[in-house]
């Protein structure tokens, strides 16, 4: 990409680049201002630039978001074929940058790994590998991840056809070396191999966990998931921008409606449209009522699965209401397909407003049952208090985010960090707590939802009473059906988007938004056509599941079923 | 925007004498469930199951179920097969088959109009993406098939019947009443063009005739099919 | 549902053979009891891995309560259910998974494939999705929906009490020689 004439930096890059000008990295990478400071940097210089960005003190991008691939087969112009992108966060600054390592060998694209420095690179590195086949020398455990063991080839590779499926029978399963063997000189006497998965009733989803157990501790864990890859990525490849809302309902399918507005947001900056405020009041309310929804089954779930029932069914009684609102919205209980680039499919019904009070009305209701059943209850306590606990250094190194990360004592939320639609203008707290076990976990979430229930407030009160909500851009919205009957120069419009799709100028941008589990980002790269060349989600479940085989490690079976309740796994989100 | 508070401040990190003895707080949780059951049994409509079969849901007039295909007043089908909900359609699960209409203010019609319910996510694409007002949604969600052949509806199953609409009711829509919009004016109230208004009577007669494009869509189920195959 | 249905269908269910003599007779009301009891008391097994899942969470709750129709016993262990109900998208890697826990279910045994992903593979025409379970399992009552209403699901298990007690008990078999004709 060439620019005519250099603008002026941002303070970020020219900090970055001030701070690199003294070291040894100065004449191998370039610092360039896109919509994040981006990086570009050899193959072979990336360790230790990873190093320097998360050591020197006044950059400490200390929280690893995102690494992925890009395969620029059928996009002229580009450095390479392949390229890795990263993704990193300074919580002190709440600044994102952005590295771009081309990979220069077409033939066998390999780069170093990041993994000792930043741990969260693991899987992440371990997916590029299955869905791009780059090679990351030194990773310790660089196997596929979410393809099944008897995949051939790699399926994101632009060569690849999205059709192209593989037979997968029982033989094929692999099990890690240590699962299989005893080993007593590496203290495996007495020791048993125990697996959990991918079909029981603790895994909410589909995820599958190999433990080692001495006695009843686990000393050594494995998870193994893929279960659910249903290839949101290669499918987004092949349908045009208005046509990925209903694949991005199915990612955390609990939330649907948060995963449309990150991923329609990256969209509209893209295009530089904006959303007439009635439309982005309607997105921020019904996004935190589908947050409500998602912590109430999460807390349900995780409570049912330590031997409480009552809480699921009063907690599941307030998603039924919320499920009549959304109904009436937009026709469909859980997969919206509400949201459209550039506003919403259709205005809310009329009785909006007061049906969103009579909720707000109800939910704390049944919160306080839920609160009275389970907070001063001894064996909750004893399950969820000092299990599963995540230091705060621990945290960020894993990459958690969302409420796993607040629950550690970091107060990182999306919303606060980088306001985006209207939350700088409502007054909210961000719940945090120190302890970081199961039980902060529970507390955070609860908390969560009343402060969900507090900017739905607010916002019904700014909520203009009439207007549009969508942008009247037709290139980029359908026009309105009147004008579609009667008026040919809006069928040619109608026509021109049905057909084609929407028109999203070439470039990449990288939005990211509070989902339901943490930092849902969607990186976007267009080639002009009517879909996106590349649509990367950054899913928080995925950092946040890396972590669960690390915090198993002590405790017992029973444990980690607490454990994997708080996490929130939704499979839809962890394996796309 | 305001503060960060701390949750785990605000609870006691350890439980009191009474709440250690944990019967206290069993009967507090029964006290909890009890009142529930008693408030429903004396008022049973603060109960909130819903006794479906004979109960149903109330659904909203957006309910995005069963789709149909409109008709004109004569009964013919409004659609006039120009693939659009195909090409909209994010599951690829619409087969249009075009004729050429005899009449011609008609168009074209649809001599195949195939939806699998099988593939179809229900998404209310092809509903937005019509310019003819030809495809509604119902609120009927009475399915469940036997087999995978008898899920492809075609137009039998498709146009819409009074019976269907007197039982469920019309759901997701382009337009609803009140919202100002004018629906398209019906093809068979349209004045006759240029004579008969019969398509072969006028090639005839030496009218020139524009030549539809009749047959399978660009991009309709069978040639995806193809290209998706494992 | 039969009347109009394409051909290649099953045939149409119909009640249990009336029998001739008097211990036909007995045991002809005792299949019939036997059916009822089955249709009464199907215990099914969640295979939810997706969206339909969480609809199916619905149908177990407050609000539909499964209870009604004598389903109320979530087993989740194979051996101790008889119908199967696949809520959600299977992939490729699911799908030994899946075969070996329908395998591990005693006869009689139904399945219920609940919503279009499970049916066909629904809008993932992809790479790793199993383009319907009946590549696996044999299915006994299709669901579509994406995901289906809770009240689609109660129907579909009232399709299926409707096919147990005309006594039909698996379609194994039939699907079997079904699926052998597609792959010649």
């Amino acid at each position: 990409m060439t620019v005519a004439t250099e603008p002026a930096l941002s303070p970020a890059a020219e900090r970055l680049r001030g701070r690199l000008a003294g070291t040894p990295l100065a004449g191998r990478c370039e610092v360039a201002d896109r919509d994040l400071p981006t990086i570009e940097v050899s193959p072979d210089a990336w360790p230790s630039l990873a190093r320097f960005l998360r050591d020197d003190p006044e950059c400490r991008y200390d929280l690893f978001v995102d690494l992925f691939g890009v395969d620029n087969l059928r996009r002229p112009g580009q450095k390479s074929r392949f390229e890795t992108v990263v993704h990193l966060h300074a919580l002190a600054r709440n600044e994102h940058v952005r590295v771009k390592i081309p990979l220069p060998d077409e033939k066998k694209p390999a780069l170093p790994t990041a993994s000792e420095v930043y741990p969260a690179a693991d899987w992440f590195e371990r997916e590029a590998f299955d869905l791009y086949g780059f090679d990351f020398t030194g990773h310790p455990n660089l196997r596929r991840i979410l393809c099944h063991d008897a995949f051939v080839g790699h399926a994101l590779r632009k060569d690849y056809a999205p059709g192209q499926r593989w037979f997968f029978a029982e033989e094929d399963m692999k099990a890690p070396e240590w699962a299989t063997h005893t080993d007593e000189r590496a203290g495996h006497f007495e020791t048993q191999t125990i697996s959990i998965g991918p079909s029981h009733p603790a895994t909410h989803g589909i995820i599958h966990l190999i433990a080692r157990l001495d006695g009843e501790k686990i000393i050594r864990a494995e998870t193994n998931i893929g279960y659910l890859h249903r290839c949101f990525e290669k499918m987004s490849e092949t349908h045009q921008w208005n046509q990925i809302v209903p694949y991005c309902d199915r990612l955390n399918y609990v939330s649907a409606m948060i995963n449309g507005v990150g991923f329609v947001r990256t969209a509209e900056k893209m295009l530089g449209i904006e959303v007439p405020d009635r439309g982005r009041l309607v997105r921020t309310i019904l996004s935190e009522f589908t947050r409500i929804m998602d912590h109430c089954v999460c807390i349900g779930a995780n409570l049912v699965d330590i031997g409480a029932l009552s809480n699921f069914i009063y907690l599941y009684q307030n998603r039924e209401n919320i499920y009549d609102l959304i109904e009436a919205c937009c026709g469909a209980r859980l997969t919206v397909s509400y949201v459209r680039v550039g506003g919403l499919a259709i205005d809310v019904p009329d009785d909006f407003v007061p049906r969103c009070r009579s909720l707000l009305e109800s939910i704390p209701l049944f919160l306080k049952d839920v609160q009275k059943l389970v907070d001063n209850n001894r064996i909750v306590r004893q399950r969820l208090q000092g299990t599963g606990v995540v230091t705060r250094e621990q945290a960020i190194a894993w990459g958690l985010t969302g409420p796993m990360l607040r629950a550690s004592g970091v107060p990182y939320d999306v919303r606060r960090a980088r306001p985006y639609d209207f939350y700088d203008k409502f007054d909210w707290d961000v719940p945090i707590s120190n302890e970081g076990d199961n039980f902060a976990r529970y507390l955070v979430r609860i908390e969560e939802i009343r402060q969900s229930l507090k900017i739905i407030r607010q916002a019904l009160d700014i909520l203009p009473a009439k207007g549009a909500v969508s942008s009247d851009d037709w290139r980029v919205v359908l026009p309105p059906k009147d004008a579609v009957y009667h008026d040919m120069e809006s069928l040619i419009y109608h026509f021109k988007l049905v057909m084609e799709g929407i028109r999203v100028p070439p470039g990449e941008r990288y939005e990211w938004i509070e989902g339901g589990n943490g930092e849902l980002g969607f990186h976007a790269v267009s080639d002009g056509r009517g879909g996106p060349y590349r649509l990367r989600v950054r899913p928080p479940c995925f950092a946040n599941m890396q972590a669960f085989q690390k915090m198993v490690i002590g405790g017992t079976v029973s444990d980690a079923v607490a454990t994997l309740g708080t996490l929130n796994i939704i499979a839809g989100e962890l394996d796309r | 925007m305001s503060g960060v508070i701390d949750v785990s401040a605000r609870i006691p990190d350890r439980l009191t004498f009474w709440q250690r003895l944990y019967l206290p707080e069993i009967f507090r949780g029964m006290a909890v469930t009890l009142r529930h059951l008693v408030l429903n049994v004396v008022n049973p409509r603060r109960m909130p199951t819903i006794q479906y079969p004979e109960q149903k849901r109330n659904y909203s007039a957006r309910f995005r179920g069963k789709h149909i295909l409109k008709t004109r007043e004569d009964g013919t089908l409004k659609c006039v097969a120009c693939y659009m909900c195909a090409q909209a359609c994010p599951a690829e699960c619409i087969t249009i088959v075009a004729g050429e209409h005899p009449k011609i203010a008609y168009e074209k019609y649809p001599v195949v109009f195939d939806i699998d319910m099988m593939r179809c996510v229900f998404c209310g694409y092809c509903v937005d993406a019509c310019p003819k007002d030809a495809i509604w949604m119902t609120r009927n969600y009475e399915m469940a098939f036997f087999t995978r052949e008898e899920a492809v509806f075609s137009i039998d199953r498709l146009r819409e019947s009074k019976a269907e609409i007197d039982a469920h009711g019309y759901g997701y829509r382009p337009y609803y009443p009140g919202d100002g919009t004018t629906p398209p004016t019906d093809a068979s109230r349209l004045p006759v063009v240029a004579g008969s208004g019969e398509r072969d009577a006028l090639r005839q007669a030496g009218v020139a005739l524009p030549n539809r494009h009749v047959g399978a869509g660009p991009l309709n189920a069978t040639s995806q099919a193809a290209k998706f195959t494992a | 549902m039969s009347s109009d249905a394409p051909k290649g269908t099953l045939p149409a269910l119909g009640p249990a053979k009336a029998g001739g003599g008097a211990a036909d007779f007995l045991l002809t009301r005792l299949e019939e009891m036997v059916s009822w009891a089955r249709k009464n008391s199907l215990w099914p097994f969640p295979f939810a891995t997706a969206c339909c899942g969480i609809e199916f969470m619905s149908v177990a709750s407050a609000h539909y309560d499964i209870s009604r129709f004598g389903s109320e016993v979530m087993r989740f262990s194979p051996r101790q259910a008889d119908l199967l109900i696949v809520a959600g998208t299977v992939t490729d890697k699911m799908a030994p998974v899946l075969r070996k826990i329908y395998d591990q279910m005693p006869e009689p045994k139904w399945v219920i494939s609940m919503g279009v992903c499970a049916s066909s593979g629904g809008f993932y025409r992809a790479y790793h999705v199993t383009q319907g379970i009946d590549e696996i399992v044999p299915v006994d009552v299709y669901v579509p929906g994406c995901p289906p209403t809770p009240e689609e699901l109660i129907y579909a298990i009232m399709q299926l009490q409707k096919k147990i007690q005309s006594g039909e008990k698996s379609r194994d078999q039939r699907s079997a020689k079904l699926a052998a004709e597609r792959i010649s």
